[in-house]
């Protein structure tokens, strides 16, 4: 298995959107995906018509009584998308409590990884959806997973957000004792704007190693996939956006990862 | 780039390191010093042995003792007491012994 999280300290930068992208790209191919979704807003879930207010179980339930371990709990609370081969281990309102009860506690910060251990043959990628702040859930997330991707709004404020993300990647990495490759790669990108030109320069130049080489382009198709609930490729296979993510998931693919073998999580 | 104070980067730094500390991996280390192997390498006096650790945490040097200790299975085994404190801060020094050890 192979385990992307996308993460970001700062809202509305393209994550779940890249999420799902990634995702349906990666089905297209043939790959088992799962998708995770890490944030109490439940984007993620709602994108797939799930509700986050009246699900019965979800990825919090797996923090509780050792459910992180049992593969029969875990294999109830996954649930089906629209498009076969990709599934969905959703989030409910209730993981905003999550932080009051389990953040004092020691190895919190492991539960996804030993969730995942139990699910290493099932799937060949997990994406992992994560919230814009640093918590016990954004924490899982990068423990968790082989490399993070970085989504970042090609305008001003969201560089700060960015130079936090890579501040908070830098200690977990200092903490766990390894390497996370990360990229950077920047959304909502418009040509047209002085802003969106400058800030992807200033991003080259602060990170030059790390920002992807192409930029995910402003494109209404991916509102409208969100509008449906389908996956962008299966609304528009051709779309700006569409043939953006397929670049940057060639790119990814590429990438050498960590090791970090099963036995590591369990 | 701005940057992060002391004051943050400490207390992110206890943030992470509980959240990420593996107790499995620190139970391995005390069944091997509790059952010591009998190559004469590993021997550094007669009845004393090399506890191998592994640079744990970002966090004060402090931290990563505490977290050690935390580790160990028979502090697990008590509630959190002042006893259990008492005990974590008594054994401070040879938690650092051991760590010197790596």
């Amino acid at each position: 298995m192979r385990i992307w999280s996308i993460a970001n300290q700062k809202g509305g930068v393209g994550k779940t959107t890249s999420v799902v992208s990634l995702g349906g790209l990666l089905a297209e191919r043939g790959a088992r995906v799962l998708l995770i979704d890490l944030d109490p807003h439940g984007s993620l879930t709602s994108y797939f018509r799930y509700d986050p207010d009246s699900l019965e179980t979800s990825l919090y339930d797996l923090f509780f009584n050792q459910r992180c371990k049992d593969l029969d709990f875990i294999h109830k609370v996954i649930c089906p998308t629209s498009r076969k081969g990709v599934d969905l281990l959703p989030a409910t309102t209730a993981l905003a409590t999550l932080e009051r009860q389990v953040s004092g506690q020691d190895g919190m910060g492991l539960v996804l990884a030993k969730t995942l251990a139990q699910l290493w043959d099932d799937y060949d990628y997990a994406l992992l959806d994560t919230p814009p702040i640093l918590g016990v859930l954004l924490v899982n997330a990068l423990a968790a997973c082989q490399r993070l991707v970085i989504p970042t709004q090609t305008e001003h404020l969201a560089l700060k957000g960015l130079e936090r993300m890579v501040h908070t990647l830098k200690m977990v990495m200092s903490s766990q004792n390894r390497q996370l490759p990360y990229t950077i790669v920047p959304t909502l990108f418009d040509r047209r704007t002085h802003a969106s030109m400058t800030t992807l320069k200033e991003m080259r130049q602060l990170y030059p190693d790390h920002v992807w080489q192409e930029a995910i382009p402003i494109d209404t198709k991916l509102r409208d996939a969100s509008h449906e609930g389908l996956f962008p490729n299966e609304m528009d296979s051709l779309s700006r956006g569409v043939r953006a993510y397929r670049h940057l998931l060639a790119e990814l693919d590429q990438g050498q990862e960590v090791k970090h073998e099963r036995s590591i999580a369990q | 780039m701005s940057a992060v104070s002391h004051n943050n980067q400490s207390r992110i730094a206890g943030y992470l390191d509980t959240l990420l500390v593996d107790h499995s991996l620190w139970d391995a280390k005390l069944s091997l010093a509790m059952n010591p192997p009998v190559r004469p390498l590993d021997t550094i006096a007669e009845g004393k042995f090399l506890l191998a650790t592994d640079r744990f945490g970002c966090g004060s040097k402090t931290q990563k003792y505490i977290h050690l200790l935390n580790g160990l299975s028979l502090v697990r085994q008590l509630p959190r007491s002042r006893l259990r404190k008492n005990i974590l801060q008594s054994c401070s020094p040879l938690a650092s012994e051991a760590v010197c050890c790596d």
